[in-house]
């Protein structure tokens, strides 16, 4: 049988239903080929609403030979899960513009789901998991429309009150329902195929590489990297230094990791729980896609799938893709110790590039002239020409175009952020021969008063430097103090004197915001195989024990059964009553506040008569209501008899007030 | 009027030493009167409730079940709690559609199926009368009836009509199949169905004969041919019908003209007229049925007082509308077979 047509109503519906989930993807897709499938959608409203027919192949084949090569040339890998979720929901508009019949609503209604669905492997932030209710519900009020028959309505929408009656009660059972099904189904340890794999995504975030302006577009993103709860009372600011990425290699333009130089190729240092007058304290690390976890100056115990490589990074052994949770303990007082080889450390810390910067080599070569070999001398010279020359910080500095930019900045713009001031330090100490690098990460972080937590953001991305000397090993130097120890003390945008982070109410529901969404990861993001159990033995409940299974599950299941008669059936929880029953009801009711009670096996007449003999003022009244309800308990059902009775219910009732 | 008639069916006794086949079957039936298949027919009001009412996933009840268990094996699988949670939203929204699609036929009630009276050859128009019978108001009801399907919303406590035209072949009791009603709201994932087997019986009166025969003593009317003509012979004759009685044959005038004609008797006008089963002769049972059921619609229509006699039984002489349907009952119901 040939699947009925849709009606103009329930191509709306699909089309509103699919509109609403493809939304919640535009977050992450690419915007010109989300442009384009919103084009193709409101084309296909437009057309449809003027006459029902499916696009004509010429259109559809170029349309799908379009999407599967934007999806090829953006992504690479047709298998990745961006990669495939573009497509789906490319080919789910391509299904669109055919959809005619009923089958193809209901199946574009199922593939919605999926997409909702797919949507989380981007983001599970709770304001898009709000969102994420509003194309389910959409979905569900479409297949109503699309499931019911030609000329009725789905009914669920069709009318206000009706929405409330049948829809309030559905969800009232559902939402518990979920949420039950939610904490009972078994987490799994291990996955039992694959991972999802993602390579070349552009998550904003710090990165191994350094370039002029590779900051300044974190500076103004205020996406929380991390949260971190400290085990005793909060260290002040101005030591929150969060290590990340060290930077040797510089090619007068870009500063890169060391990855690949000999310093490096040592035996890594594997997971360590620090000492134990260390700094403890638990890190939940939002989905970076890198392997780096950003611990306090300097790292002493971290997770044990993570490592620290000589230069005092710690790296995880896979990509951070979803929320991470793990513990973490610092020094806050100790440098980062020299590598393994003091000679390679000194060889790779001095390296310049040639042709380099001539004016700040000469200045540097002044400076070892004037103090001669002492490099925290040397230190202090550097840090003191920042400080006594007309240096200022801001984040918008003017553009570096010169070959020997570093030159540029130190001697004639001298306007700039952390990036040109580690930058500009390091090779100022390079120039002196003392080895120097940079390092990379975040520095600071607001303080959560509602949470309680400390949430680091991208916003407080840094880089300082860090020199070798002898004895100390390699002593952190952040020059950007030196120009504005603002920076420091407030962060960067204090320091740049935004009003945002002035305004304390603001402030405040930024965050009760971030609370919000710390607590959603944590109970419902990161409701992983542990905190399952941890939740069941907090209830005493063994999930392993097939006794305890059950209790809970018949128990939660029961609640949830009751709930749902209570809602769909409040009627049967009244015992039936059969006609007249009411009125004969108020009867009695009255004749037991005039001191005569009905036996409990006493009929009606019998009873009638007894109490036309004790209240013999209502005698007749008595008589005339017990036998009408006689007749309509015991005689031939008939509407006639109900009218009679309740009129001599209501003629007793007024009589017998007076 | 003679609306839909009811009889009381007498309730099948369960034989008391019955073996064990048995005893279970006589229970099948009295739970689930649907899955027995040995149909009683039931007095009205039939009313739905969860005895009868039948409920299993649609085709696309199922295709959406495996979909969600894909979303589902693959939340579990990449530890997405988000997608776990949108995955189950779906699947208890789905679940406690069951019970509103089951909800959708419960209390359901077949209150009356009313159809007047046709004349076979007619078609009938059946109207089911069903009523929600609790104050809840129920949506995307679908009947099918000999194959001919009906979709309705009913409101809260209402009573939704739904018409069925039938053809009728014969006269007598006309017994319409049962109706099967069902459902899939609200999501189309469910599907729930039950049938009403009623024991409304229609009455179908005979079909009256074409084309019309003169009443076998009306006043003269029925004047053949020019009329004008002023020949008196002429003017008392007809044309011969089977089943016109031998001695009325007007042999000399049928043999000048060569069609058979009959004499017409002369009866005073307005005068009581009786249309008798056993003075139409050469007919079979039908045929004279037929041509009774003519004349008495003829007769009532030209207000005349009349009665019919079939065998053993007499109507009449009276006139007016329910003298009309008195004798068209016994028409319908006389003799029939089986009965």
């Amino acid at each position: 049988m040939r699947s009925p047509a849709l009606s103009p109503t329930q191509f709306e519906w699909v089309l509103g239903a699919f509109g609403a989930t493809l939304a919640a993807h535009l977050l992450w897709l690419p915007g010109w080929y989300g442009l384009l499938l919103g084009a193709v959608i409101l084309a296909r409203w437009v057309q449809r609403r003027r006459y029902a027919r499916a696009w004509p192949g010429w259109i559809k084949f170029p349309l799908l030979i379009a999407i599967v090569a934007v999806v090829l040339a953006e992504y690479g890998n047709p298998f990745e899960r961006q990669a495939g979720t573009a497509a789906l929901a490319g080919f789910a508009t391509l299904k669109l513009i055919e959809s005619e019949r009923r089958r193809d609503g209901l199946l574009m209604l199922t593939v919605c789901l999926f997409l909702v669905s797919m949507q989380f492997l981007f983001n599970q932030g709770i304001l898009i998991s709000m969102y994420m209710v509003v194309p389910t519900l959409l979905v569900f009020l479409a297949l109503s429309e699309v499931s019911a028959p030609p000329g009725t309505r789905g009914g669920l929408y069709s009318r206000l009150g009706l929405v409330t009656r049948e829809l309030v009660p559905l969800l009232a059972v559902t939402l518990p329902l979920t949420l039950f099904l939610f904490l009972s189904v078994p987490r799994m340890s291990e996955p039992l195929w694959g991972n999802p794999s993602e390579t070349n995504e552009s998550r904003t975030g710090l990165s191994d590489e350094m370039s002029p302006g590779s900051i300044t577009e974190l500076l103004g993103d205020d996406t929380p990297v991390m949260r971190v709860t400290f085990d005793g009372p909060l260290p002040p600011q101005s030591s929150l230094y969060w290590r990340g990425p060290v930077l040797w290699r510089f090619d007068g333009l870009t500063w890169r990791s060391a990855r690949g130089l000999q310093s490096q190729r040592r035996p890594l240092a594997g997971p360590q729980s620090g000492g134990p007058d260390a700094l403890r304290y638990h890190i939940s690390l939002e989905p970076t896609d890198r392997n780096w976890l950003f611990l306090l100056d300097f790292p002493t115990g971290f997770p044990a799938d993570a490592r620290r490589f000589p230069d005092g990074q710690v790296v995880r052994n896979q990509p951070v893709l979803s929320l991470y949770n793990f513990d973490a303990s610092s020094d806050l007082q100790a440098s980062a110790p020299i590598g393994p080889r003091l000679a390679d450390d000194e060889t790779e810390g001095v390296f310049l590039p040639r042709p380099g910067n001539p004016r700040a080599e000469e200045l540097a070569r002044s400076w070892v002239a004037e103090v001669g070999d002492d490099r925290e001398a040397l230190v202090n010279k550097a840090l003191g020409y920042f400080r006594n020359e007309p240096f200022t910080y801001t984040l918008s500095p003017p553009l570096l175009d010169s070959a020997d930019r570093m030159d540029e900045f130190l001697f004639e713009t001298r306007q700039g952020f952390c990036e040109h001031y580690s930058s500009a330090f390091v090779v100022l100490m390079r120039g002196a021969g003392v080895p120097a690098r940079v390092v990379t990460g975040y520095q600071g972080g607001d303080f959560n008063r509602v949470g309680g937590y400390l949430v680091v953001r991208n916003s407080h991305a840094h880089a300082w430097a860090e020199v070798l000397i002898r004895g100390r090993g390699w002593v952190r130097v952040d020059p950007t103090a030196a120009v504005s120890p603002d920076r420091v003390e407030q962060g960067n945008l204090g320091a740049s004197g935004s009003a945002w982070s002035r305004n304390a109410w603001l402030r405040d529901l930024r965050d009760r915001f971030d609370a919000m969404q710390a607590w959603w990861n944590r109970a419902m993001v990161r409701f992983d195989f542990t905190r399952q159990n941890d939740f069941f033995s907090n209830l005493g409940i063994d999930p392993g024990d097939w006794r305890h299974a059950a209790a809970w599950m018949g128990g939660g299941l029961g609640l949830i059964g009751l709930l749902t008669a209570a809602l769909f059936y409040r009627s049967l929880l009244r015992r039936p009553q059969e006609p007249g029953a009411r009125a004969y009801a108020k009867f009695l009711k009255r004749l037991r506040k005039a001191g005569v009670q009905r036996g409990g096996s006493e009929g009606p007449l019998d009873f009638g008569d007894r109490a036309a003999r004790q209240l013999p003022q209502w005698a007749d009244d008595i008589a005339l209501v017990s036998h009408a309800y006689g007749v309509t308990r015991y005689g031939p059902l008939d509407a006639a008899a109900l009218t009679r009775l309740e009129g001599a219910v209501v003629a007793f009732l007024e009589r017998s007030r007076g | 009027m003679a609306g839909p008639l009811r009889t009381p069916t007498p309730v099948a006794l369960e034989p008391p030493h019955a073996n064990l086949f048995e005893r279970l079957w006589a229970w099948l039936d009295r739970r689930l009167p649907n899955l027995t298949r040995r149909h009683r027919n039931e007095p009205l009001p039939i009313k739905l409730n969860r005895h009868r009412i039948y409920i299993v996933p649609s085709g696309f009840g199922l295709f959406f079940a495996v979909m969600m268990m894909a979303i589902l094996a693959g939340a579990l699988n990449y530890n997405n709690n988000g997608a776990l949670l949108f995955g189950l939203l779906p699947v208890s929204l789905a679940l406690i559609s069951m019970l509103q699609t089951f909800r959708n036929l419960d209390q359901l009630s077949l209150v009356q199926v009313h159809a007047d009276p046709v004349f076979a050859g007619e078609p009938v128009h059946l109207e089911w009368h069903l009523r929600a019978e609790d104050k809840r108001a129920r949506f995307g009801i679908s009947l099918l009836h000999e194959r001919e399907r009906r979709h309705v919303d009913i409101g809260e406590g209402a009573t939704a009509i739904v018409s069925f035209s039938l053809p009728t072949t014969q006269r007598g009791w006309f017994k319409p199949e049962p109706i099967r009603v069902s459902t899939v709201w609200p999501f189309g994932l469910f599907h729930a169905w039950s049938y009403l087997h009623s024991d409304v019986r229609v009455l179908i009166y005979p079909r009256p004969e074409t084309p019309p025969v003169p009443l076998p003593s009306a006043p003269d009317q029925n004047r053949r041919g020019g009329g004008d003509s002023g020949d008196d012979e002429l003017r008392a004759l007809r044309d011969y019908v089977p089943g016109d009685p031998m001695r009325s044959i007007a042999w000399k005038a049928s043999a000048r003209t060569g069609d058979l004609l009959v004499r017409q008797m002369e009866v005073p006008r307005a005068r009581e007229t009786q249309f008798d089963f056993d003075r139409i002769a050469g007919l079979g049972l039908e045929a004279k049925l037929s041509r009774l059921t003519r004349w008495v619609i003829e007769a009532e229509h030209a207000d005349l007082h009349f009665s019919l006699k079939l065998p053993g039984q007499l109507i009449g002489p009276a006139s007016g509308h329910a003298h009309r349907q008195r004798c068209l009952n016994l028409l319908a119901t006389h003799a029939l077979p089986g009965a």
